[in-house]
């Protein structure tokens, strides 16, 4: 008997410290976007764009949001190449020292900037020159990749024939397992895609080692602003917010609080099949974060992780599930492989139109 | 360790087992509840004696053969360790060693059926790519599996380890109040300590048992009324029945309430059916649906609502001088406790939480009762509970 209660206990001790268990992560996006190398030192403003490698002449960086704010610090002048994977097609240079030599753009979403870093502290902005004026424009909602690798170019090429998409916004599960073979051949087929896809995490990228995500594309929730529309796609990879990412959402739904605000997640907060519960780990906690995006007029909640496409609303603003990346489908639902094309506009403050897209098999 | 039990073992005949060990079986038309009541005998040794047959029972030529047959198992650390290796992968395998093989054998076929269940309802999960049609009969399947699954494995420790005992099942008192004290550290919430208070009576089949929690250091209260009745019991601890109940939670300080009406149906037997080595212990299970409505203190927004699955089994022991501790499963999420994510490499949302609880009476009128859950949060309290004495 005694051996019982005490494996129990155990047991419980153990469980007891899974009630944080995105903590560790919080903690690791600290140093996302900093970087340095002799005397030669990188800050990416609210860690936007993960470093993905340094030298004394050239800094490589895989961004997470449409326009960079980068500090460089130097000891010395010196000619320096900043590599951006993952950019805005019509990225430019829009503040810091001059570009010594044309932009190159390997492709849509690959630039290079070649710059004359000075001695001391430089501000180097990046990002299409329309990034900050308020006017209608189309972005595309996905989730969900995982086990489809092998063939997602075929949504991606499905994107980049919308001509007006200015950028993917992914709710995770990107991968299956997070095995390093599949972030290669992620990076192999996301050259199918002419336009940037800033994604957060789902559960699947946890299976194994986490620092893999962190290492190549930095942050695992991504907020910025994009003419006048605020997006907050955050990290639920455990069905859950971390507290501390509550907090920053938090400063983040009061400072969109005027403008349009598009949120998005990979878990469903409710999963509008009430039996199955793909949703949140906690009701409860799904509640509060309902209360703190509706005061915080949140305009549409974008998730993923069910691999169909429902329409909903809850607490009273709109909601789509939307998981059509490829990953095994929902059967019987009519729906299979998908994206959304959304349609805010910031001059009428509303959301304008929210369509899926089917792609074919 | 216990004394070993002189016991009676029918041979294992999957389809006339009377030991439903979850509320699929029982539903399904198999139950026949009664009680066994193990005789302690004081010998270590392997025995085969004659046993007194039931009056009430009217057993076929092949049962009447078999149950002539009794052993006792004798406790031992080969035994309980064959139970957990191999014995979790193959449930029974402590019996076996211990010589007792008409209960491994009942412990393997159930742990079958289990694995059956889990294994054809996880197939129907994956294939529909858990298809928002057929849930209700999928899931529930999983979690009862699951329970059966992981029942008869504790039931293979358990009767290897204990040889069974003879504490049993004793009638709750007809009439108990209870208070105490609720700590919950939940990450995602300022609450920490409550007031718990609870009442419980029964009436024949029926029973109530409001319950309230409250916070002592936040806006935050939950309030139960569950009403049950009981469809069969024998009152001996197996019994089956069915409950529904109102829930209403204020989360005051976090700006919404929910409230959840549900129904369910479930029961508890007693282990001692499938092989006398179990005596002193149980199983417990349910399954329901409810539906769950959360409102907004925010002017114009609309409330939502939303099903949810109940699903819950257990595996309990009777303790000394009519307690008894139960560790069990409940799929969930609502409520304090919600949904466990067991790693940070485990993306979870599918799970509930678990739990332990027990009652212990002190005298005729007084009982102590604890309980601790872990999913979302940490819940857990201790309380005293106040007796009508037994009504015995």
């Amino acid at each position: 008997m005694s051996r019982i209660v005490l494996t129990t206990a155990t047991v419980i001790l153990m469980a007891a410290s899974c009630i944080r268990p995105a903590e560790d992560r919080q903690s690791l996006e600290q140093d996302v976007g900093s970087a340095s190398v002799g005397t030669l030192t990188v800050d990416v403003e609210d860690g936007q764009a993960a470093v993905q490698a340094i030298s004394p002449e050239r800094v490589t960086f895989w961004a997470q949001a449409p326009s960079l704010q980068i500090e460089l610090r130097s000891e010395e002048p010196r000619a320096l190449t900043i590599e951006v994977y993952n950019c805005m097609p019509t990225a430019e240079l829009q503040q810091g020292p001059s570009a010594t030599s044309p932009t190159e753009q390997p492709r849509p979403t690959h630039c290079i900037f070649d710059i004359a870093l000075p001695s001391g502290a430089s501000q180097v902005s990046i990002a299409p020159p329309d990034w900050d004026v308020e006017e209608a424009f189309v972005f595309a909602d996905m989730g969900d990749i995982q086990t489809a690798m092998d063939r997602v170019e075929e949504v991606f090429e499905a994107i980049s024939a919308e001509p007006e998409v200015r950028f993917v916004m992914s709710t995770g599960d990107v991968v299956e397992t997070g095995a390093p073979e599949e972030y290669e051949l992620f990076l192999e087929k996301i050259v199918h895609l002419d336009v940037p896809f800033f994604s957060t995490i789902g559960n699947h990228e946890l299976t194994q080692d986490i620092t893999r995500w962190h290492d190549l594309f930095g942050k695992f929730s991504t907020h910025f602003r994009f003419k006048g529309v605020d997006f907050s796609y955050v990290d639920s990879g455990n069905a859950s917010l971390d507290p501390s990412l509550h907090r920053r959402l938090g400063g983040w739904l009061d400072e969109g609080e005027e403008r349009i605000h598009i949120f998005g997640t990979h878990y469903p907060l409710f999963d509008p099949i009430g039996v199955r519960n793909a949703g949140f780990r906690s009701r409860s906690e799904a509640s509060k974060l309902l209360v703190q995006l509706a005061r915080g007029n949140v305009d549409l909640t974008l998730y993923g992780h069910v691999h169909s496409l429902y329409e909903f609303e809850n607490a009273g603003i709109p909601a789509f599930i939307s998981g059509g990346g490829g990953a095994l489908p929902e059967r019987f639902d009519g729906i299979d492989r998908h994206f959304l094309i959304v349609h805010p506009d910031p001059t009428e403050n509303r959301i304008r139109s929210v369509t899926a897209r089917r792609v074919e098999n | 360790m216990t004394t070993p039990l002189r016991i009676a073992l029918p041979k294992f005949v999957l389809p006339k087992i009377a030991v439903p060990l979850t509320l699929a079986t029982m539903v399904a038309g198999s139950a026949r509840v009664r009680a066994d009541t193990p005789t302690p005998k004081t010998s270590a040794v392997m025995e085969r004696t004659p046993e007194k047959q039931s009056s009430e029972e009217s057993p076929t030529e092949k049962e009447k053969e078999s149950s002539e047959e009794t052993i006792e198992l004798k406790p031992s650390a080969l035994a309980t360790a064959a139970a957990v290796v191999p014995g979790l992968v193959l449930h029974g395998f402590g019996h076996y060693v211990a010589g007792d093989k008409d209960t491994a054998w009942s412990l393997f076929a159930w742990q079958g059926v289990g694995l059956g269940m889990m294994i054809a309802s996880g197939a129907a999960i994956g294939l529909t790519g858990a298809s928002r049609y057929g849930n209700e009969i999928t899931i529930p399947a999983l979690v009862t599996g699951s329970g059966i699954f992981l029942n008869t494995a504790f039931a293979d420790i358990y009767g290897t380890a204990s040889g069974g005992r003879t504490s049993r099942y004793a009638i709750p008192p007809s009439l108990s109040v209870a208070a105490g004290y609720g700590y919950i550290d939940d990450p995602q919430f300022d609450y920490t300590h409550f007031s718990v208070v609870g009442a419980s009576y029964r009436r024949d089949a029926i029973g109530v048992s409001p319950s309230l929690w409250t916070a002592l250091d936040a806006n935050n209260q939950r309030a139960r009324l569950p009403v049950t009745y009981r469809l069969l019991d024998n009152n001996a601890g197996d019994f089956l029945q069915t409950q529904v109940a109102a829930t209403y939670h204020r989360y005051g300080d976090d700006g919404f309430a929910c409230a959840i009406g549900e129904w369910s149906i479930g029961g508890r037997l007693n282990s001692s059916q499938l092989g006398a080595s179990l005596a002193g212990s149980f199983t417990s299970a349910s399954i329901g649906y409810a539906l769950h409505r959360t409102s907004y203190d925010i002017a114009g927004v609309p409330a939502d609502t939303i099903g949810l699955l109940l699903a819950r089994f257990g595996y309990g022991l009777y303790l000394p001088n009519n307690g008894e501790v139960e560790g069990y499963y409940e799929h969930r999420r609502d409520g304090f406790s919600a949904g466990l994510s067991p790693s940070s490499r485990n993306g979870s949302g599918f799970l509930g939480h678990f739990g332990v609880s027990m009652r212990q009476p002190l005298s005729d009128s007084f009982a102590v009762l604890l309980r601790s859950e872990i999913g979302s949060a940490w819940v857990s309290s201790v309380g005293i509970e106040f007796r009508q004495r037994a009504n015995q």
